[in-house]
């Protein structure tokens, strides 16, 4: 009896609990796996309550049932069911975004100030995935985005501006004198460092900014476009996750007969035909003089007229010259395969107020030259969120790798690659190369001076470049929410990197042989001896700094009410970057026990052997530079119903460079982009284009050349008739200085075909330079001193078109994914001042540096007209429109005619791709992946390497092309090769120029390359049922050529050097 | 924690206000610093002294030719004629019209920028009591050296001073900054010359009575350029006031007897006791240059058999006389300073159109007695009248003052009031003239500076 009335009271006493508590409020916060909030809908399952989350990811539904279960739904997520379980505060969900395998994920673009999704974007930016920069390996990460980036191109082109070493452009040029470099952002500040101290392991994605949308909020430094790096990071609650990494490459050797080069039987030919001319008689008879030592064939010819040696042997000696290559001896003694290893660890975790990521790398490299290269980095990130509203996190970059010089690439004999020469005799034995001429060092000598020989296979171990680069980066941000949707974001960061190069040479080392030599005194009475350089090894320090200093506040305002989102950031920035460097040379330097010796540095000496005085170089030299940047800066953007979006950006800089007026002055770059989601539109219908939506933008960043300096600059001396001293103004202070501008105006179209099998972008653009600088003809009333100046006064304009294009051909159980960039690219030179400008004789070249003449694209091809060769073998160009071969005229018409109008020259065109993109294949079964990258360049024209008689007798460089010129009448229907003609032939130098510079050699440089292959097996996949992912890789890159325009089998990216050999790497990775 | 978050609020907003206030406050100061530390800035008053030091610039090779190669005091053989460029040839015959880099103009406004470079530099050098004998002396000469630049171009790019027309006539361009991106506009002859008189006087109270050496202005240099400038203006009375002031510190006459008058280079060049400040005639026009031109035979008639001038200032030539009298130790360079016995003259000129006669002639003979040879009796000018006075004095101004880069003004001067002077040319057999007060007597200004500028042109 008692127990039914417990067991009812029990179940009565439950009924009221459950009447109680029966429905209760419940709030939450949805957050993805970086714990960034997420846009969701969160439904009570089996009812119609539902609700959505706010900008921060909050939530909160009221009155449901205690046992509920949430369904949390999205566009990008997957769908979750979350037991209440009779909690109200249902704290952070953390969601997954619904990826599945083999589609991609939206990567954030990461600006430097702001992340963003790319589809919210007005502007122009590529964001390349972890995947994408994980099917190319190597050291280097810039060299990962070759091939994948849409309108970014590498290009082999040379400038002296220290700041256009990376030679890569983004969309095309927007400067023709000024730095060509994009900048480099590593997370939030401008990369200061060498690029090779970033670890491509430590990268999570890169973004590239290339409209003035996205680069306008760079100001002044924008210009040329602007590559972001992210590394890797830790999320919040995530449990910890460990990756390694190993990859190891393997290069081949170079194909060092790439090159069309003389062969030793036609180069002997050249050498006797020039000693029968009497071409080495003061080498010879003055040998005392000339003191140059002979070639092995030049030696033979002075031996058999000197009667020292037989016909027979002399027939035999040379015959077996003939027979040499000196580049089989490279292949064998200089180079060896080439093999770089790199090991990576990387740990991530986080839990709800912490999250970090710690990793080492380790990267070693054994060049083909047997030069070494070893990397480590350490990259260490905490985030920690002490209060809700505050969030501190902690960066700190770590990179030291030392690299030790190789052995030399080539080796020549008095300034000259003889192709007979060989470095080990019959025996084995290394063969010496001479300096000086034995005959002459001997005698002058008398046996005093140090050998004076050079022993090319061993002189590397004697005489090594150590380099060590060492950086730090550190940085800290702090994150402060003020008020919903408004928070404050400090940052500071600080980078030193110290670069240590020190150069030893032993005694050993021909550099400290040679010089200890050339400065030896010898008392000819007497016979003693007095070293002005020290008899021991020469030290050569130098070091470089760098320190860089950034400070950052900026105001983020994000807030979203009904149909509207607002977006606005807007900030201050401080940089100052200071670079020292000194340089010193010690002599006399034992390094055990370690001495050196005092040298004077200020005299001068007689030098042997040509007497000439000379003073020993090396004293200590200081620089010290330092760059200033204030900048303010702000961005805002608005989209009402998701559908119309508004952007713009505002920039404001000064700096030290800049002139007075122009820091002075208001005059900010700026930028605005409008976005229209059309497929949104309640009257859109297409079944074809589900999603598709335009954009355009319009804006204007910057380009500033840090070594051009507003300020005036000056010499002293000391006036030589009142002995006072003076002062000279040597360049005139500009007080306008100013950045250059480039304009850019984009539009482009993204869309997705149903069910997204493609996926394109298409965008058009346009460039202007203006503001460039150039030298200009000026109001000389200032300052009478000089006529021109540098102003910012020269202008450019290009045109662009990149298409990208992501199609998935098939998509079952076996996939093909296709995806296809294709870029237009073409520029012009608008404005310029100068008579080689106008005239177009840079054009002339071959199309290596920037020519601007106007009309013309910046890098461009001009040649002369090619009219055959005679029947006595002499090139014809026009003169007059008619075939001649007075050349001097023909060359000189450019310097009076100019380009335009002249019958002598004709214009060729682009000597930078116009189109250019890659198709990358990627195929996928089960649990094998493979990516083919196949690019091509197209629409452009190189110079190829052509005979010149004078370099081949003064230089004893020559191509192939000797064994078919024209050697007798008829020949000239058969060859374009001029005839060989002796130093005294009419116009012989200028004959040279002109052909080298016809056209006949100029070739289209348009080719296709298999970029890389890359091949990945998961073996085990990381997930519920297995801890432990394990994934290995293979990648082929340097392939080669697939298809090229010119019919000489040279490659148009490396006409004048070694293309890079065919590698191959192999990689395992590990996760748990 | 309530309490906690306000303090953080608060704490956000000062921080911003802080960085904020910091960056704009320090702006200026941050982004003052060198981008290059082995860049020379000229920046301390010994390296902005040091610019008026670089003689190159500053004295040598520098005040305007054109002017001399358009005044009669030399003429062109035929032959001579026929082989010049047709620049010069245009230049000799009056009809100039386009020519470029380098000329008169480039050259006479680098000691401009040197001055204005000065100025702005000294505007931010606290003038204290230790600094300021350098301070002044910078001062000083940045605003010698600009007005003697203005003084020389307005000679040659702006017609003769006439107060009835000045304020409208064309001067020069008064540079008074050193930023070139200030664009250039012509003044009036009236403010130039009103530019030169203020910097001039101006200058005159911070320099010292007399220089270290003739290369650098003093306030000798300032009273004798204000009188050069007020007698070209033909302000005679104050002309005559800043000649006395001029004397008064300086009146050392070189006496011929004592120099070697048949000598080739017969002067010494820096230490000549006349010399107040030392500058040349610059090489663009080379018409008038010893090896080109021959001295005018009328001129040459004109000198007193023994008159040490003629054997010190030519050398006869098959009896065409070639000019070497050039206080600068050359035979070729001309000598354009100031020295005394140009303001003895000066001097001596106002005195006699002020109707002091006597004061005149005594100016007159102390400057003669020094020409003329000892060893024979030295007769005195005599006047009997004021004209007679000035009519003599004008005759020795010519002779004394010839290839100094003085006569085209003075051509242009005497002309306002009606001397007629009328400079003649036989070319290819016919006779050329310039009449008087012509519009051409204002040289064209170079067709690059009118092209970039947009200025009229003369």
């Amino acid at each position: 009896m008692l127990m039914p009335l417990l067991l009812s009271s029990l179940l009565c006493l439950a009924q009221v609990v459950q009447d109680k508590t029966s429905v209760i409020n419940v709030k939450g916060r949805v957050v993805d796996e970086s714990g960034n909030p997420v846009s969701a809908t969160v439904t009570v399952k089996g009812t119609t309550i539902a609700t959505g989350t706010n900008a921060g990811g909050n939530f909160e539904i009221k009155n449901i049932d205690v046992n509920s279960i949430l369904t949390i739904t999205g566009v990008s997520i997957e769908t979750l069911d979350f037991p209440v379980e009779g909690r109200s505060d249902l704290g952070i969900i953390s969601i997954r975004p619904n990826f599945k395998a083999g589609e991609e994920i939206i990567v954030e673009a990461n600006t430097g100030y702001q992340r963003a999704k790319p589809n919210e974007l007005n502007g122009s930016i590529v964001v390349i995935d972890n995947k994408t920069l994980n099917q190319q390996v190597g050291t280097n990460i810039l060299k990962r985005l070759d091939g994948v980036t849409s309108g970014l191109l590498f290009t082999n082109k040379q400038n002296n501006n220290l700041e256009s070493d990376l030679n890569i452009s983004i969309r095309g040029l927007s400067t023709i004198n000024g730095p060509l470099n994009p900048i480099i952002v590593l997370d939030n500040f401008i990369y200061e460092g060498s690029i090779n101290n970033i670890n491509p392991n430590d990268i999570e994605s890169i973004s590239i900014l290339k409209d003035a949308a996205a680069t306008s909020i760079y100001g002044a430094r924008g210009g040329n476009g602007v590559i972001v790096i992210t590394s890797k990071k830790g999320k919040f609650n995530q449990p910890v996750k460990v990756n390694f990494n190993s990859t190891a490459i393997l290069s081949e050797k170079p194909d060092l007969f790439y090159h069309s080069q003389i062969s030793s039987y036609d180069y002997i030919d050249v050498e006797q035909f020039l000693f029968q001319k009497g071409f080495y008689n003061s080498q010879i008879n003055f040998s005392w003089y000339y003191r140059k030592p002979f070639s092995p064939a030049l030696q033979t010819f002075v031996d058999k007229d000197n009667g020292l040696i037989s016909a027979e042997d002399y027939t035999a000696h040379i015959n077996e010259l003939k027979s040499y290559d000196v580049r089989n001896d490279y292949e064998k003694y200089l180079y060896r395969k080439a093999l770089t290893q790199q090991y990576s660890v990387n740990v991530r975790g986080g839990s709800q107020t912490n999250n970090y990521s710690f990793s080492v790398n380790y990267d070693r490299s054994k060049g083909s030259l047997h030069e070494q290269f070893n990397k480590l980095n350490i990259h260490i990130q905490n985030t920690y969120q002490p209060h809700k509203k505050l969030q501190l996190t902690l960066v700190a970059y770590y990179t030291n790798s030392l690299s030790k010089s190789g052995k030399p690439s080539s080796v020549q004999l008095d300034s000259k690659p003889i192709p007979y020469l060989r470095l080990v005799d019959d025996e084995g034995n290394a063969e010496p190369i001479a300096l000086y001429h034995s005959g002459y060092t001997d005698t002058i000598g008398m046996s005093k001076l140090l050998d004076w020989n050079y022993y090319p296979l061993d002189d590397y171990k004697h005489n090594t470049l150590n380099t060590r680069i060492e950086d730090i980066v550190a940085n800290i941000g702090i994150n402060y929410k003020l008020m919903p949707g408004m928070d404050i974001d400090l940052k500071y960061q600080y980078q030193r990197q110290r670069n240590e190069a020190n150069r030893y040479a032993d005694i050993e080392s021909l550099y400290a042989r040679d010089l200890i030599n050339r400065f030896t005194q010898i008392d000819h009475t007497s016979g003693t001896i007095k070293y002005i350089v020290p008899n021991n090894g020469i030290l050569m320090l130098y070091n470089n700094i760098v320190n860089a200093q950034n400070f950052r506040v900026q105001a983020n305002y994000n807030r979203q009410w009904d149909q509207h989102t607002v977006n606005i950031i807007a900030g201050f920035e401080v940089r100052d970057i200071i670079r020292n460097g000194n340089s010193s040379t010690h002599y006399g330097v034992n390094k055990d026990p370690l001495t050196t010796a005092n040298v004077d540095y200020i005299n001068q000496y007689p030098t042997i052997p040509f007497g000439n005085l000379g003073t020993v170089l090396g004293a200590p030299t200081i620089s010290l530079t330092t760059s200033r940047f204030i900048s303010a800066y702000a961005n805002a953007s608005y989209i009402f119903k998701s559908k119309y979006q508004l952007s713009g950006s505002l920039r404001k800089d000064g700096a030290n460079i800049l002139g007075v007026a122009t820091n002075d002055k208001w005059k900010p770059l700026w930028s605005v982009g409008v976005g229209w989601n059309l497929s949104k539109e309640s009257f859109y219908q297409s079944t074809l284009f589900p999603s598709l939506r335009l954009r355009a933008s319009y804006g204007y960043s910057g380009n500033l050349d840090i070594t051009k300096t507003a300020l005036p600059v000056a010499a002293y001396g000391t006036n030589p008739i009142t002995n006072l001293p003076y002062t000279q103004i040597s360049t005139l202070n500009n007080q306008n200085l100013q950045w250059e501008e480039s304009r850019q105006v984009n539009i482009a179209v993204d869309f997705k075909i149903k069910d997204g099998t493609l996926i394109g972008t298409v965008e058009f653009y346009t460039k202007k330079g203006s503001q460039l600088y150039g030298l200009a003809n000026y109001d000389y009333t200032t300052w009478g001193y000089l006529q021109q100046i540098t102003k910012n006064i020269a202008g450019m304009a290009g045109r662009g078109i990149d298409v990208s294009l992501t199609s998935k051909n098939i998509n079952k159980k076996m996939k093909w994914f296709t995806e296809l960039l294709f870029n237009y690219n073409e520029s012009k030179v608008t404005e310029y001042y100068s008579t080689d400008a106008e005239q177009g004789t840079g054009l002339l070249g071959n199309g290596m540096t920037i020519t601007p003449v106007i009309g013309k694209p910046l890098y461009a091809i001009a040649a002369y007209r090619w009219a055959g060769l005679t029947n006595q073998g002499d090139p014809q160009g026009y003169l007059n429109n008619q075939p001649s071969t007075d050349y001097e005229s023909i060359l000189y018409s450019t310097y009076t005619d100019g380009i335009k109008n002249n019958s002598s020259i004709t214009y060729i065109g682009s000597a930078a791709p116009v189109i250019f993109g890659s198709i990358i294949n990627t195929f996928a079964l089960g649990k094998l992946s493979a990516s083919i990258n196949i690019s091509y360049k197209l629409g452009y024209y190189f110079k190829k390497p052509s005979l010149s008689y004078g370099t081949l007798f003064n230089y004893g460089i020559g191509t192939k092309d000797y064994s078919i010129r024209w050697k007798q009448s008829g020949d000239e229907n058969i060859t374009n090769v001029p005839a060989m003609v002796y130093t005294d032939y009419p116009q012989f130098s200028s004959r040279d120029d002109f052909y080298n510079n016809a056209e006949i050699n100029v070739l289209r440089a348009d080719h296709i390359r298999l970029q890389y292959i890359n091949i990945n097996y998961l073996i085990r996949e990381s997930g519920p049922n297995s801890r432990i992912g394990l994934r290995a890789y293979v990648n082929f890159s340097n392939l080669g050529i697939l298809w090229r325009a010119n019919k000489e089998s040279i490659d148009p990216d490396y006409p004048y050097s070694l293309p890079l050999p065919k590698s191959y790497a192999i990689g395992l990775q590990v996760t748990f | 924690m309530q309490i906690a978050h306000k303090h953080y609020k608060t704490l956000g907003i000062i921080i911003v206000i802080s960085t904020t206030l910091f960056t704009s406050m320090s702006c200026k100061k941050f982004l003052a610093e060198k981008p290059d530390a082995s860049l020379t800035v000229p920046k301390t008053l010994t390296e902005l002294e040091g610019l008026f030091n670089d003689a190159e610039r500053m004295n040598f090779n520098l005040t305007p030719s054109m002017g001399e190669s358009s005044a009669d005091d030399y003429f062109l053989l035929q032959e001579t004629y026929d082989a010049l460029p047709t620049q010069w040839q245009q230049v000799y015959s009056w009809s100039l019209k386009e020519y470029r880099f380098q000329n008169d103009w480039s050259a006479n406004y680098i000691p401009v920028y040197n001055a204005n470079f000065a100025l702005e530099s000294l505007s931010k050098i606290q003038r204290t009591a230790s600094n300021e004998r350098q301070w002044d002396k910078v001062k000083g000469y940045s605003l010698f050296f600009r007005a003697y630049s203005f003084l020389n171009l307005v000679w040659i790019f702006s017609k003769a001073y006439d107060s009835s027309t000045a304020s409208t006539d064309l001067g020069i361009v008064l540079r008074l900054g050193a930023d070139f991106n200030q664009p250039s506009h012509r003044s009036s002859v009236e403010q130039t010359y009103h530019q030169i008189i203020k910097d001039t006087k101006e200058a005159a109270n911070y320099l010292p009575e007399m220089s270290s050496n003739v290369l650098l202005p003093s306030k000798a240099a300032c009273y004798g350029l204000l009188s050069r400038t007020y007698l070209s203006t033909r302000q005679y009375d104050s002309a005559y006031k800043y000649s006395d002031l001029c004397i008064q510190l300086t009146d050392d006459i070189l006496d011929y007897n004592t120099i070697p008058v048949t000598d080739d280079i017969p002067f010494p060049r820096l230490d000549n006791p006349e010399t107040i400040f030392y500058s040349e005639m610059n090489t663009f026009n080379t018409n008038h240059y010893s090896f080109s031109g021959f001295v005018d035979s009328t001129l040459i008639r004109l000198y007193n058999a023994n008159d040490l001038r003629l054997t010190a200032f030519f050398s006869p030539q098959n009896n065409l006389h070639r000019f070497k009298g050039a206080y600068t130790a050359n035979s070729i360079l001309l000598f354009t300073g100031l020295a005394n016995d140009e303001i003895f003259l000066i001097r001596a000129e106002c005195s006699a159109r002020k109707n002091m006669i006597s004061g005149a002639m005594n100016d007159l003979n102390t400057l003669m007695k020094k020409r003329w040879n000892n060893d024979l009796p030295y007769l005195d000018f005599i006047a009997i009248d004021r004209e007679h006075a000035i009519t003599q004095i004008l005759a020795e101004r010519r002779k004394e003052l010839l290839m100094r880069g003085i006569r085209w003004s003075d051509i242009k001067r005497l002309n306002k009031e009606g001397r007629e002077i009328i400079p003649k040319r036989l070319i290819n057999g016919n006779e050329i003239s310039l009449p008087s007060n012509n519009s051409r007597y204002a040289l064209p200004i170079p067709a690059d500076i009118i092209s970039i500028t947009g200025m009229p042109q003369n």
